[in-house]
């Protein structure tokens, strides 16, 4: 789909992409992407400064989380507000409307449940580190059909 | 006798001044309440007696942090004779874990002889990194942790969630519903802004201005060929 110089693929699969603030109050523009995590499909924020797949609790109360099954504590701050949650393995799809999608296994943080009313409407965020590290991407920021190119590293 | 020790902070002018009880090993000094001093009183007297310690990283970086005073955030009292200096490189750890500086935890952890330490001191470290979000750092001592214990569970199960990411499979077929949703919420946006949706394959099953509204409408809450989320 997309090719480095060398004619090694870049990218083997598209999907389209919004960009968009998530939150009311905000107006900072997000790039927002329909993944699966664990096969449930959920709207993930693309957070280049952020580690691990951060779970929205609506989609953590879908995966039927228990936060006792990690005893792995750890604290996220998103945008100065810190929440308390537990840390995971989880599976994560990267769904391709053109190629091939990607399935990646990453570690995810699952706030608490009663971290739920603090956070609010606030999606789940899909970072780098521990998570996108193996997956090389491309923006295609054409506004009228915005695209978001991916593939594996070799 | 007291020795004074410091981190350099680029971060803030703020100077925060910080009391290390006197506890003989370290296995208690989280649950100890430390103590804030306001003032930077006494200043010349501390950076002597930073400048008579001897010679290991940390107290290097201490001296070289003392000498731009203005650089300076945190400093850390103990009672010179109270703990070996092994210890007190763990306290120093727990000491910028309190602090919430995760600047001064990296450096601390950095700085830190880690193929000396215990399996116990490999997992406080990785404790305290996590419960202040140092998570390059957790990373880090999950991975050589793991490899140095292999027959600890607890640290075998800190390396399995803080692994690096691994391709499962690099060949899913495409999603149209995918695509299909993000179209239906592109096309619908202003219609539906903020409202909670449920999508199946780009047409809406059900709308509600909250959560909570939404899942009392759906059928079955746990289909995974919904999309549940608020409209952006």
């Amino acid at each position: 789909m997309l090719f480095l110089p060398n004619r090694e693929p870049f990218a083997t699969g598209v999907m389209d992409y919004a960009f968009r603030p998530t939150d009311s109050g905000e107006n900072n523009l997000r790039i927002i992407l329909r993944i699966s995590v664990e096969n449930i499909p959920a709207l993930a924020v693309l957070d280049t400064g952020g580690p691990y797949l951060i779970i929205a609790p609506d989609v953590a109360n879908r995966l039927g989380f228990d936060p006792e099954a990690s005893l792995k504590k750890t604290e996220i701050k998103i945008r100065g507000v810190a929440y308390t949650g537990n840390l995971h393995r989880v599976d994560i799809t990267l769904t391709a409307s053109e190629g091939e999608g990607i399935q990646f296994q990453a570690t995810a943080f699952v706030p608490n449940t009663d971290q739920e009313e603090k956070w609010g409407n606030l999606p789940t965020f899909l970072g780098i580190e521990n998570c996108l590290e193996r997956i090389r991407f491309a923006l295609d920021p054409n506004p009228d059909a915005p695209k978001f190119y991916f593939g594996t590293l070799p | 006798m007291v020795a004074v020790y410091a981190f350099p902070e680029q971060r803030s002018v703020d100077t925060k001044f910080f009391l290390i009880p006197n506890t003989s090993g370290t296995s208690s000094a989280l649950e100890t309440p430390w103590r804030f001093l306001s003032e930077p009183t006494g200043m010349e007297e501390y950076s002597q007696f930073v400048s008579n310690e001897g010679g290991s990283a940390i107290e290097q970086l201490i001296n070289r942090a003392v000498l731009d005073f203005s650089s300076v955030s945190l400093f850390i009292i103990r009672d010179r004779t109270s703990t070996a200096n092994q210890d007190f490189e763990m306290s120093l750890l727990e000491a910028a874990a309190s602090m919430g500086d995760e600047a001064a935890f990296a450096e601390v952890v950095n700085s830190i002889k880690w193929d000396h330490r215990s399996t116990e001191e490999y997992i406080k470290a990785l404790r305290l990194a996590l419960s202040i979000g140092a998570h390059p750092q957790a990373r880090q001592l999950a991975a050589e942790g793991g490899l140095r214990f292999p027959e600890n569970d607890e640290m075998q199960e800190y390396t399995r969630l803080l692994a690096p990411s691994r391709i499962v499979n690099a060949h899913v077929p495409p999603d149209l519903n995918a695509a299909a949703d993000m179209r239906w919420l592109k096309a619908h946006r202003e219609e539906y802004l903020s409202q909670w949706v449920a999508l199946r394959g780009g047409t809406l099953i059900v709308a509600a201005p909250t959560r909570k509204d939404l899942l009392a409408q759906l059928e079955d809450p746990k289909d995974k060929s919904v999309l549940i989320t608020p409209v952006y």
